[in-house]
């Protein structure tokens, strides 16, 4: 740690609340403008490893995981570090910022909660430690009798802050409850597997998906079970299940999306669907964000922007994104801001869908590997070619290597902020 | 003259075609994509009526025996394409002085320079053909499976034809109605195979007191599917 202006510090005992999307609900709705038109790379932030953590902003400051086992403090105007802590493990996933202490999870298997103005460890906690969702032939890899981690399986939990205590998902399936100044384990709660979507809480419910296929609405002050929604199952290569989707939660409604192809609308007070928009095998593994009546989000393989009704489901518009979608969309000033796992960062008008602008990062443009196509689609044919042995892993991982944005946007200040698989935390203006 | 052994005049009978052709070779190679080398062996010959024949080996990319299309030689340029591997791969090029061919290999619009040398004779990999089936497999079969947690009837269409390789078609009915022609079909004794190798699938079935017992296999999937007569529609 270098040395500190007293006006960073005051900044940061003085911040209030800031997690995944921005609040507890995971509205991703940001306040003010983000830029509408791009005029460029504002600064890059260096870390040493993959940035699939989605920055999260407290007065001034961006706090952030990267895979080189870090989280770093940055300052928003000049993109300064601040502090940086080591773990023993990548955090790719959102700190939570409250009351002075900035939480996380790291793959070490710890919960840590750092003193925000000074990057000090306060407490950690040991959960049963983290893994991957795994299972035998997974996406139809081969061997199909051997038990494979998803490589898709990219997030950690986001933990989220209430009424003084945090909460997070684990891979060793429980949800967690600690005691936000203390870290004692209030309660916790098992599911069937691994849990790495981010709760979201409201009215004194919290809710969450696992990857056992079911999602949750759990008493936040007691951890004993509401209700639990159904989503698909898929016994023979576990493509179409679980919830890797961080809920929303807007007007007494729950909106996630689920590898089951769905994006689901469910009563938050009952569990039961209100609707599901079906999206012909393609994940969406995107946090909806919704606005004004409509529900915004993205999918994978069909690699679409959809806006749908918030109230029906019924589609409004969609738009081609030319790759993937995992980065769920921040919404500022009538523009959805998300990232492509073609390496582009993409602004659309939320009144028609149509493109802004879009960024694309170096290493993407010199598509190491032609891991894209030419026209920025996703060169499945080259990357994919055996399902035998770790390929498809490896694969993956090549894929992942060219800058690809799973990090999702915020938006502050008209600038907006995201992390890239090449190292980087960007700030566009 | 003693007569010579029949290995060296076959021998000298592939070096002079070898040498009749300087397209006709195994030839060795790399192309070089950003940050990655890959390595690429094609074999290109000529067959009884003078036609192109070739096949392609991507050694680090598990492929072997890919079947070349499209070969145009003419003059020291030389083109081809392999269709359904990777994509579709052009490359064009020329025949060089010193024995070697430098082009450029085009995959998903991107593009890269590929040089290669000849390294010996051809040794073309060529792909397996349909066979014409037993008279009484002609015909319309039907059948249902369990596929996971839903069934789906199957029917299917053999006929053979006068060129020696039969033809076949699939027709699924299950959550949704798919046909799939049958690329390639085989019959070993009692033993019959069709392949769709776009799809992953493959169905081998045994022929045996007048039905086909066998397993539909796509991708990692493996279905038990009996067909019988199909009833007159």
């Amino acid at each position: 740690m270098r040395f500190l202006s007293i006006g960073m510090i005051l900044a940061a005992l003085c911040a209030g609340q800031a997690m995944f999307r921005g609040d507890a609900t995971h509205s991703g709705i940001y306040a003010g403008s983000g830029p509408r038109q791009l005029h460029g790379v504002k600064w890059k932030f260096a870390t040493g490893d993959r940035v699939v953590s989605s920055p999260v902003w407290s007065g001034g400051i961006l706090y952030f995981g990267s895979d080189d086992n870090n989280v770093y403090a940055v300052d928003a105007s000049s993109g300064r570090q601040i502090w940086k802590f080591t773990t023993r493990g990548p955090v790719p996933c959102s700190p939570a910022v409250a009351a002075g202490l900035v939480y996380f999870v790291s793959y070490d298997g710890h919960f840590y909660a750092v003193e925000a103005a000074t990057g000090r460890l306060r407490w950690k906690f040991a959960t049963g430690g983290e893994r991957r969702f795994e299972a035998k032939g997974i996406h139809g890899m081969q061997p199909k009798t051997q038990t494979i981690a998803d490589p898709y399986d990219v997030y950690l939990s986001s933990p989220v802050v209430a009424s003084g205590a945090v909460y997070f998902g684990s891979g060793d399936g429980n949800v967690y409850a600690l005691d936000a100044a203390t870290g004692d384990l209030r309660w916790k709660f098992t599911t069937g597997d691994v849990v790495h979507a981010s709760p979201a809480i409201d009215s004194g419910t919290l809710y969450v998906g696992s990857w056992d296929s079911y999602f949750y609405a759990i008493d936040a002050a007691s951890g004993k079970e509401k209700w639990r929604f159904h989503g698909g199952e898929d016994p023979v290569i576990h493509n179409q299940v679980g919830f890797q989707s961080s809920p929303t939660i807007a007007d007494g409604v729950v909106y996630t999306g689920c590898r089951d192809s769905n994006l689901y609308a469910i009563d938050a007070a009952t569990g039961k669907e209100k609707w599901r928009f079906y999206n012909n095998g393609s994940w969406v593994i995107v946090s909806p964000t919704v606005v004004n009546g409509k529900v915004v989000f993205a999918t994978s393989d069909s690699s679409l922007f959809h806006i749908a009704d918030a109230a029906t489901g019924k589609p409004v518009l969609q738009q081609d994104t030319t790759a993937y979608v995992f980065s769920s969309p921040a919404v500022a000033g009538g523009v959805a801001y998300y990232g492509v796992l073609n390496g582009t960062f993409q602004a659309r008008d939320l009144n028609d869908g149509k493109l802004l602008w879009q960024y694309q990062t170096d290493t993407a443009r010199k598509n190491p590997g032609w891991v894209l196509a030419a026209d920025g689609k996703i060169n499945g044919a080259m990357l994919f070619h055996s399902n035998w042995r770790e390929a498809p892993i490896v694969a993956a991982d090549l894929e992942f290597s060219i800058g690809v944005i799973f990090s999702s946007p915020l938006v502050a200040d008209g600038v907006v902020y995201f992390g890239s698989t090449d190292g980087y935390l960007y700030a566009l203006d | 003259m003693l007569p010579l052994p029949r290995a060296v005049i076959l021998l000298a009978s592939t070096a002079l075609s070898y040498a009749a052709n300087p397209a006709a070779s195994r030839w060795d190679g790399s192309f070089l994509v950003p940050g990655r080398e890959m390595k690429l062996v094609v074999d290109l010959s000529q067959n009884d009526k003078g036609e192109w024949i070739g096949s392609a080996i991507f050694p680090t990319l598990d492929i072997a025996g890919a079947p070349l299309s499209d070969i145009a030689v003419k003059d020291s340029t030389l083109s081809f394409a392999v269709k359904g591997v990777l994509g579709d791969i052009k490359v064009r090029g020329n025949l060089t002085d010193g024995g070697g061919f430098s082009g450029a290999l085009e995959q998903g619009g991107n593009s890269a320079p590929l040089a290669m040398q000849k390294t010996g004779p051809p040794q073309v990999d060529l792909p397996r053909q349909s066979t014409n089936v037993a008279r009484e497999l002609e015909g319309e079969w039907e059948g249902d499976m369990t596929a996971i947690d839903h069934n789906v009837h199957v029917r299917l269409s053999l006929a053979n034809r006068t060129d020696g390789k039969a033809t076949a078609k699939f027709f699924l009915k299950g959550r949704r109605e798919v046909n799939l022609n049958v690329a390639i079909l085989t019959q070993d004794s009692d033993l019959l195979t069709l392949e769709v190798p776009d799809a992953f699938l493959t169905y081998e079935g045994r022929f045996r007191g007048g039905e086909i017992s066998g397993t539909w296999q796509q991708g990692p999937y493996e279905f038990a599917l009996v067909l019988h007569r199909a009833a007159k529609p």
